[in-house]
């Protein structure tokens, strides 16, 4: 089974390169669309899968839109998640073709599809039977990363760690601080972005 | 000219090849660690070959190159170490309980205990979000001499949140008796059954103990779609048919029959089987958060509604058993 999350792993970074670079030669000399992503993003853990993959959009300087689909296999729950990530940029350092990131700050939003994970909730319960939403999750969340730029390249390429927690565990949190410790609300996940130059 | 192993030329030196033996060793360094200490000015092949040091040691600074594999080491260790890499929030296989977690293993604990003649039982139900108080419950209960075991109502989790069970899990392995639980409907969100049945095992079991017979069941109907499975009243009969091995029959489950949640083509059925049981002592339920016994169907059997630690209340039953007369019970309500 490791294996194949190995050769998922491997596809989908081949694929998301490969289609950078479909990219690149078919804008060459002009700008590029607005729909065409600035880069790709890969991710380990962090609560939207085991993995996940998706585009990156810099809206804005500072501010960077993520769009990615994660999977979970079925040995962990066979869960799939849609998930938008909005960060800003708030404490960087750059050192000649290294950019140090210490410090972005952002939101998400995450919808997940699975077994008995319900955006309605089934016509068995009546009206507000559950409070809360058991698909949609959102949180904030914190993330570091290290951008590298090689000279010859056309690639930003950044190694990221994210720290996020979301809606239910600070609603567990906030009744239970005693019980559970705040490191125990919180979700780490690492990933790989690249993303085109400028 | 030598022949060179390209790997050679990648990471150790980038000079081995055509112009080697004109220039010498540039580089003092291996080139797999050039990026890490650029050598500067220094051109391949200049002859000085101190130049590099003296440029390293003339522009002595914090060298930021070296944050990289610093980060990447930092990163490995941190994530063997630490156990927040989550996949999702409703991830199974995530929470590894401990053996003493299971009902089995509470079980074989409880019928190690020899026979007595007063058995002292807790119990509690709706451990759910409000995991402090479930804290001060498990010290309270431990404060307790003399209780035979522990009986929670289900609900143990609020949201199917793994983690949830993971929480709710390390207080309760705390409690000195054994304790044994009934699934909720709370325990059946997300993928909530498959890790409750990871974690403490089948959702129906039934025991005789000291000569009652305990029935741990699922009731929680609406969770099912009111399929007729939750209760499954087959399994409650069979259980209840070898009358000479017990003398008293206690029930226990989440969701109580006269509660909308409970399934209500079933309801009456039920009911009926708890009265046809042999000396059936009471009926136990959470469900409700509040502290009740009553006798609803005015057919004798008591229902007791254990409280929640939420409401700072638990029950706390005595069973008097004597040779002579069945079994009886006497129920209070505690405040902690």
């Amino acid at each position: 089974m490791a294996i194949q999350h190995l050769a998922l792993c491997v596809i989908l970074c081949v694929f998301s390169t490969s289609c950078l670079s479909q990219e690149i030669t078919d804008s060459t000399g002009s700008e590029r669309k607005w729909f065409v992503p600035d880069g790709v993003v890969m991710q380990y853990a962090g609560g939207s899968g085991m993995i996940s993959a998706g585009i990156l959009y810099d809206v804005y300087p500072k501010t960077e839109l993520a769009f990615t689909v994660g999977y979970t296999p079925p040995e962990f729950g066979n869960i799939t998640t849609l998930n938008l990530y909005g960060s800003y940029s708030l404490l960087r350092y750059i050192d000649h073709n290294i950019s140090y990131e210490f410090l972005s700050a952002g939101i998400f939003v995450q919808t997940g599809i699975g077994d008995n994970i319900y955006v309605r909730w089934p016509d068995r319960y009546p009206e507000m039977y559950y409070w809360w939403n058991s698909s949609i999750r959102f949180g904030p969340f914190l993330n570091s990363q290290i951008s590298f730029t090689p000279k010859m390249h056309k690639f930003v390429y950044t190694a990221f760690f994210q720290c996020n927690t979301n809606d239910l565990y600070i609603a567990t949190y906030y009744h239970s601080s005693k019980a559970i410790r705040l490191y125990d609300i919180l979700v780490f996940g690492t990933g790989l972005k690249i993303s085109f130059k400028g | 000219m030598k022949p060179c192993n390209p790997l050679v030329n990648i990471f150790w030196d980038h000079t081995s090849g055509l112009n080697r033996s004109r220039t010498g060793n540039a580089n003092p360094l291996p080139s797999c660690l050039l990026w890490f200490f650029p050598s500067g000015s220094v051109k391949k092949g200049h002859p000085n070959q101190n130049r590099w040091m003296r440029h390293m040691v003339k522009t002595a600074r914090l060298n930021t190159r070296l944050f990289v594999p610093a980060l990447l080491l930092l990163a490995v260790s941190f994530h063997s170490s630490c156990d927040r890499f989550e996949y999702h929030s409703y991830e199974t296989n995530r929470y590894k309980a401990p053996i003493e977690a299971s009902n089995a293993y509470n079980l074989e604990q409880l019928l190690k205990i020899p026979d007595k003649d007063t058995l002292r039982l807790i119990f509690t139900g709706d451990t759910q979000r409000h995991y402090d108080d479930l804290k001060d419950l498990v010290n309270r209960i431990n404060m307790i001499p003399d209780v035979d075991a522990v009986f929670v109502a289900g609900d143990l989790i609020e949201f199917g949140l793994s983690n949830e069970f993971e929480w709710v899990c390390e207080e309760l392995i705390r409690l000195r008796a054994p304790f044994l639980t009934a699934i909720g409907n709370h325990d059946c969100l997300a993928n909530g059954i498959q890790i409750y049945q990871d974690i403490y095992g089948p959702l129906n079991y039934s025991f005789t103990w000291n000569k009652i017979r305990f029935v741990m069941h699922n009731t929680n109907g609406r969770e099912f779609g009111f399929n007729g499975t939750a209760p499954d009243i087959a399994w409650m009969q069979q259980q209840l048919t070898d009358e000479h091995n017990f003398d008293a029959t206690i029930f226990l489950s989440h969701v109580p029959p006269f509660h909308v949640d409970f399934d209500e083509n079933l309801e009456q059925a039920y009911a009926q089987v708890v009265r046809d049981a042999k000396n059936t002592l009471f009926v136990a339920h959470g469900h409700n958060h509040h502290r009740f016994i009553s006798q609803p169907y005015n057919d004798g059997i008591w229902y007791l509604n254990t409280s929640s630690p939420e409401n700072r209340f638990f029950a706390d039953v005595k069973i008097i058993i004597d040779g002579n007369s069945t079994p009886r019970f006497v129920c209070d309500f505690v405040r902690f």
